[in-house]
């Protein structure tokens, strides 16, 4: 059986990553399942970097693998020998793997780049570990596009509004469900050797370049247009697609637009550009006007792990301080939204949660 | 234009609305040194950043931004465009603003993270993928000589002919006199040369001689040191530090060496030279003061004993503490602070006031010290001693001074009591003539203070600037020799307000960065108020204000009134008719005791610690 990695993607910092990443780590290893852990940020510090306020540190077990800076291993009270050292540097140092010789608390901070990420990433799995662990950062999003399904965390840290976050919520979740475009109709557009520029896929197979990678601007939709004709089947988009881009491409465009195809490598290519809750207006409209959005590549989101706490900033004096929002509520409103696993890991523990992972991932025991 | 490929292309994106200061410093540098550098406008939206990057493709892209509320995620949102827009492959991202540390940015995905306070040219390096090397680890801080440079070179011939009056006189009444202080002097140095000696000689015979030595030195010292060699009897509240203390003290040394690194106090001048006085009783305590203030830059350091120590003939040995004020002069004591210091860090052990002076340069000497501190008049009008003995004293001491190559300072803190700063001067231009006559390199120390003199005069009521500069103006008329003013600068204008304390300090150290002087010492925030020990966190107070004053004044120089110039002219020659004064007595001594160069009315008091002990040789 392969190796397995999930990622843990956040909406915003404070979320659950690492509470989430913690209690899987404990469960996997009370399983003998052999597990590995990176992060694409920096988990493991007492004190939380912006807002001040404790942050759970990462307990790791002996023959745990993890992807970390030499820094990092020598912050940490686990032991650490390291047992390759990649090219690969952070802002803490150069990233190394290291297998847990004896237990303790572990700072993370590993690759954060995408593709940097997946050569680590094939390092760990060589290792033999059947479950790596990528532990987000913030709300970052894209380099966990190189794992091969996902828990996402939200809650009161992202709005301590409970309908805002449902609604955000169900709009990753649809996105990460995009249709997937037949790699046949891409005509080697994603291969490495690509132009990595915005293309127009006419009816003769025939491809149009475009000087941009992006449709970020009204600059870039204007060329988009320009170049876009009967003959265009499909836009393909290497880099970021914007929500005011898209907007501005389907208002100008709905005709020539209608039964096409805009495909994206991934759904976060356009999310990272949007914003979550105005975007669900967005693919309404163009569901309306039967224009296609596919990605070429997506991953399941297997689990919503929601956390009611949040760091209440206070003007009189400058400092956070601990929140909470109504925990039933929250869950009810996301629980409406989604068809997959809702689960408050403080409250109701991880067991649920591993069950699900090792179920959809196929896992079994090393 | 075509970039060689050292030189690269950045993008410079100030994503705060106002700053962007710290960016426009770094493109300016960068510039400089032949990189292409856009600088996008403040607070754009993020997509404008990566449309820009698009566009221009840079090797580094530079963002500035104050971290607050939500910005974390904005950030985070930033890589995560550039990511997918696929800059993140291609140009590293570096962050840089207030809160930064990096551990944030490798939380929010960049390369580099840079805070405030952060050295431009670490960015720069970064850009250039070379490795950085912080300032400070760039400084080499040597040793300095105080005396380089001085000939010694009278400017007033009146003056110095009748120094030399003085000094032949002196020096006459001296010559076929000694006293227990000389006789123990020249005993410590026979007792250090004999343990040099150890493994040259049979360890019995100098065992044999040691006993000799120290029973002959016995003979030599008041009942108070006496009764520790012979019943281990110490006087009250001194004590034996601990085996346990000592060996901490051992670790605490040798990691303070490990984790030493130069700090620079002056910023753009090479003078003045910072000192300041430890003396908190315990050596331990003392060294801890010692390697805080090495840290945050001082230069030089004195050794502050106990006013009894003083008044006692002879000294005590071994690792002592002191419950109150002032650090017992040991031999060992004094070995374990030399031991402690940095290799560039000046070390005076003052000797001037009292029973013990000659003794006290020859450990002085004997022990590495740089400097010490001798001033005849001053420990005889206020510290104490009889004029007599510590003219004679005094005098052996300098021969020794010279002996060991050690510049001394002359403190004129007789002026604290109330002594007008002329007879002060009169009184440390004798000592100085002295000095030079004997072969050895005295320094000047006019204080820097609000003295009673001048409160009584009106001289500081506009400022407290005219009179201090005009006290070096006469003196540089006068003779070309260091000056450094003491001790500390500043006194008697602190208050309990250790903010207060500082900015008095900085002030003056500007005043004395600006005359040019040699060295300063200065005072602790709470040093004047302090009931008890000086605490480490006051030193780094007025350190930090002195390095700032520095800062602020570079090479730049404060401009005193028409007065300093005025008051100069009456110094010099009010100092002409002291020392008139000084010969028509025709004795310097009689002079002493008769108040010439400081009276009972003007608070100085011949000392009586020692009367009686000359004896013919």
């Amino acid at each position: 059986m392969s190796s397995k990695v999930l990622g843990i993607l956040g909406t915003a910092k404070n979320t659950g990553k690492t509470t989430t990443a913690s209690a899987l780590l404990e469960i996997a290893n009370k399983n003998n399942l052999s597990v590995g852990i990176t992060s694409i940020g920096y988990d493991g510090e007492d004190i939380d970097n912006i807002t001040g306020l404790p942050k759970p540190r990462i307990f790791t077990k002996k023959g745990t693998f993890i992807a970390t800076t030499n820094n990092c291993i020598k912050a940490g009270t686990a032991i650490i020998e390291i047992s390759e050292k990649t090219k690969f540097y952070n802002a803490l140092g150069n990233i190394v793997i290291g297998n847990v010789i004896d237990e303790g608390l572990t700072v993370i901070a590993g690759p954060n780049k995408g593709n940097e990420l997946s050569i680590v990433l094939e390092r760990l799995k060589r290792l033999g570990n059947k479950l790596i662990l990528v532990d987000g950062a913030l709300n970052r999003i894209v380099p966990l596009m190189k794992t091969d399904a996902l828990i996402l965390t939200t809650g009161a840290a992202r709005s301590i509004d409970n309908v805002f976050l449902a609604r955000e919520t169900q709009c990753i979740y649809n996105l990460f469900n995009l249709p997937k475009i037949d790699k046949n109709n891409l005509l080697n557009l994603t291969d490495d050797k690509g132009k990595k520029v915005i293309t127009l896929i006419q009816k003769n197979y025939l491809k149009r370049f475009l000087k941009t990678n992006s449709l970020i601007s009204l600059s870039d939709v204007q060329e988009l247009t320009t170049n876009l004709n009967d003959r265009s089947c499909s836009i393909f988009v290497p880099g970021i697609l914007s929500e005011f881009a898209l907007n501005e491409l389907i208002k100008k465009n709905s005709k020539l637009l209608k039964n096409k195809n805009i495909i994206i490598p991934n759904p976060t290519h356009l999310l990272v550009g949007s914003n979550t809750i105005s975007l669900m207006d967005t693919l309404s409209k163009m569901k309306k006007l039967e224009i296609g959005l596919k990605v070429v590549r997506t991953i399941p989101i297997l689990a919503i792990t929601i956390n009611p706490f949040y760091s209440l900033y206070r003007y009189e004096n400058n400092r956070y301080e601990k929140g909470w929002v109504n925990r039933d509520e929250l869950y009810n409103k996301i629980k409406s939204m989604v068809n997959i696993p809702v689960i408050n890991i403080v409250k109701e523990g991880s067991d649920s949660l591993f069950n699900i992972i090792k179920k959809e991932l196929y896992l079994s025991k090393k | 234009m075509q970039l060689t490929k050292e030189k690269k292309k950045i993008l410079l994106v100030p994503l705060d609305p106002v700053h962007d200061v710290a960016l426009k410093i770094i493109n300016r540098r960068l510039k400089d040194r032949g990189h292409k550098t856009i600088l996008m406008p403040p607070d754009v939206p993020i997509e404008e950043v990566i449309s820009q990057a698009l566009k221009v493709k840079p090797d580094i892209i530079l963002i500035s931004r104050t971290l607050g509320y939500g910005v974390a995620e904005l950030l985070g949102r930033f890589i995560d465009l550039a990511e997918a827009a696929g800059i993140r492959d291609k140009a590293k991202i570096v962050i840089g603003g207030k809160a930064i540390k990096p551990e944030l940015a490798a939380e929010l995905g960049f390369d580099a993270g840079y805070g405030e306070g952060t050295d431009f040219e670490e960015a720069v390096a970064f850009v250039e993928g070379k490795k950085y090397i912080p300032e400070e680890e760039k400084i080499i801080k040597k040793k300095k000589d105080i005396t380089t440079g001085y000939r010694y070179r009278f400017h007033h011939q009146k003056i110095e002919n009748m120094l030399n009056e003085i000094t032949e006189e002196i020096l006459d009444w001296c010559k076929d006199k000694t006293s227990p202080g000389i006789k123990r002097a020249h005993l410590r140095e026979r007792l250090i040369s004999l343990k040099d000696k150890k493994n040259k000689i049979s360890p019995y015979s100098v065992d044999k001689k040691i006993a000799e030595y120290e029973k002959e030195y016995l003979e030599n010292c008041d009942e108070l040191i006496i009764k520790y060699y012979k019943e281990g009897i110490l006087p009250k509240k001194v004590r034996v530090l601990g085996k346990k203390e000592r060996e901490s003290l051992e670790d605490y040394i040798k990691k303070g060496k490990e984790i030493a690194r130069a700090k620079k106090i002056q910023h753009t001048t090479d003078k003045p030279l910072v000192f300041f006085q430890y003396g908190t009783g315990c050596p331990i305590m003392d060294i801890a003061h010692i390697k805080t203030g090495e840290a945050w830059g001082v230069d030089g350091v004195l050794h502050f004993d106990p006013s009894w120590g003083a008044r006692t003939e002879g000294f005590l040995k071994g690792y002592l503490s002191h419950e109150e004020d002032g650090s017992i002069i040991t031999e060992q004591n004094l070995k374990k602070i030399k031991e402690s210091l940095n290799s560039s860090t000046l070390w005076t052990v003052r000797a001037h006031r009292g029973l013990n002076t000659p003794e006290t340069v020859v450990l002085a000497g004997k022990l590495g010290a740089d400097l010490t501190k001798i001033n005849i008049v001053y420990g005889s009008l206020n510290a104490g001693t009889d004029p007599g003995r510590l003219t004679v004293d005094g005098v052996e001491a300098i021969k020794l001074a010279a002996k060991y190559d050690l510049p001394f300072d002359e403190p004129t803190n007789e002026e604290l009591g109330g002594v007008p700063a002329y007879k002060a001067f009169a009184g440390m231009l004798i000592v100085a003539n002295l000095g030079l006559k004997l072969g050895a390199k005295p320094i000047l120390k006019p204080l820097f203070c609000y003295s009673p003199d001048v409160m009584i005069t009106g001289r500081m009521d506009d400022n407290y600037i005219d009179y201090n500069a005009a006290k070096i103006y006469a003196l540089r008329s006068i003779i070309d020799a260091p000056i450094w003013p003491g001790e500390p600068i500043g006194f008697m204008t602190h208050t309990e307000d250790r903010i207060q304390s500082s900015m008095t300090t900085a002030l003056h150290a500007t005043l004395a960065t600006s005359l040019g002087v040699d060295a300063i010492t200065i005072a602790s925030s709470d040093e004047a108020y302090s009931r008890g020990s000086i605490s480490v966190t006051s030193r780094i107070d007025t350190l930090r204000a002195v390095q700032e004053a520095f800062r602020f004044l570079g090479k730049a120089e404060i401009k005193p009134t028409h007065k300093a110039k005025e008051w100069s002219n009456e110094l010099v020659s009010q100092i002409e008719k002291v020392l008139e004064n000084v010969l028509r007595k025709g004795s310097f001594v009689a002079a002493l005791y008769d108040g010439i160069l400081g009276s009972k009315e003007d608070g100085a008091y011949p000392g009586r610690a020692g009367k009686d002990t000359i004896s013919l040789k």
